[in-house]
């Protein structure tokens, strides 16, 4: 005889990130509210986040003025790096969670004043895989790669490269001394995403970042002028 | 190993479900058979480390007995084209019909509790008969 009896089913539609998405969308409201265009930042470590931002940061200085949010799952060495560009940081530091979480931002928010910014730039957890399934309210994600990846990069992490509105091919002053196939990886990109917005820049020696430099402030101008 | 937040929210979801249909807290009346979750395949969860993720966190729950069934939800996508939907297999996207339209992921995303199976005790079973 069976210790147990009726078996009941409850047939249920609950979203498990429900929580995360409902912070989102207060927080992109709060951004909308405040005109600040917010930038989700995603790669694989090593892609040059940092080094984009520094530049970004250097580049659009006398123009706009930014507010970097560094996640990252131990020490504050990128928040440093960004401080010493002049603009404002704040560190999060995970402990170990591979990805950032829109009540992060939140808190990450209590620590400082957006009044005076134009925009705020969100480094994300160097990983292709976690940050994808977390909103944090931003107005646009920008997705990195650079040449020194596999040009499949793409296809192997959907999830990641589908969701992008930009995406940057960094380290093309390597071109020529790597394997890297760049018309293998547009098509690669074309194959989960036909709508991102594309640039290809090198960090190292500026070639393609003005181009990038005049979406982002264009982007910014846009969002400052709507009613 | 986001794998293991989404374990957490998922046992506490349960957890709220339990208690808003059975009441008197997890253990009152029953036990908790299995929680049924779907999984899109472009949700960027991994199935086999949420399984491993489900093993860890349950301990640690009312639940500690629970089986986690996932079912994987395959990519549709509704092309802009000519609106017609289609299932993206491998992530070659382009709509059947007209190619290289843009298009529009509907489904395939999902992180969701979809069931959870209760077994009520035979003692209530008894008294009810």
């Amino acid at each position: 005889m069976s210790e147990e009896g009726r078996v009941r089913v409850i047939d249920l539609k609950r979203n498990v990130v429900a929580r995360n998405d409902e912070i989102a969308a207060s927080l992109r409201e709060r951004f909308r509210a405040e005109r600040l265009f917010v930038v989700n930042l995603l790669s694989a470590p090593g892609s040059g986040k940092t080094t984009l931002l520094e530049k970004t940061i250097t580049g659009l200085a006398r123009r706009l003025r930014f507010l970097v949010i560094e996640g990252d799952l131990k020490t504050a060495r990128d928040a440093e790096r960004i401080a010493a560009t002049g603009a404002r940081a704040v560190q999060i530091v995970t402990n170990g969670t591979c990805h950032l979480e829109s009540r992060m931002i939140v808190s990450a928010l209590e620590e400082t004043t957006v009044a005076d910014r134009d925009a705020i730039v969100i480094e994300n957890v160097g990983n292709l895989v976690c940050p994808s399934s977390f909103d944090l309210g931003e107005t646009a994600r920008v997705v990195l790669a650079s040449t020194t990846e596999g040009e499949d990069k793409p296809e192997k992490y959907p999830f990641m490269f589908e969701k992008a509105d930009v995406i940057v091919l960094n380290k093309i002053d390597l071109l020529p001394y790597v394997p890297f196939d760049r018309e293998a990886f547009w098509a690669s990109v074309s194959r989960v995403n036909r709508t991102a917005a594309r640039f290809e820049v090198s960090c190292t020696s500026g070639e393609g970042l003005d181009q990038w430099f005049a979406w982002f402030e264009e982007r910014v101008g846009a969002i400052r002028t709507t009613a | 190993m986001h794998e293991l937040s989404l374990a957490i929210s998922i046992l506490e979801i349960v957890s709220q479900e339990v208690s808003d249909h059975f009441g008197g807290g997890a253990s009152a009346g029953g036990r908790l058979d299995s929680v049924a979750v779907r999984i899109g395949k472009l949700s960027g969860v991994e199935p086999e480390a949420l399984e491993f993720a489900w093993e860890v966190a349950r301990e640690r729950s009312p639940f500690p007995g629970a089986r986690l069934e996932i079912d994987l939800v395959p990519v549709r996508a509704r092309c802009s084209g000519c609106g017609e939907p289609f299932e993206i297999d491998a992530m070659i996207c382009a709509c059947p019909a007209c190619g290289p339209a843009p298009f529009r992921v509907v489904e395939g995303r999902e992180i969701e509790v979809s069931r959870i199976v209760w077994r009520e005790r035979e003692a209530e079973e008894v008294r009810k008969g």
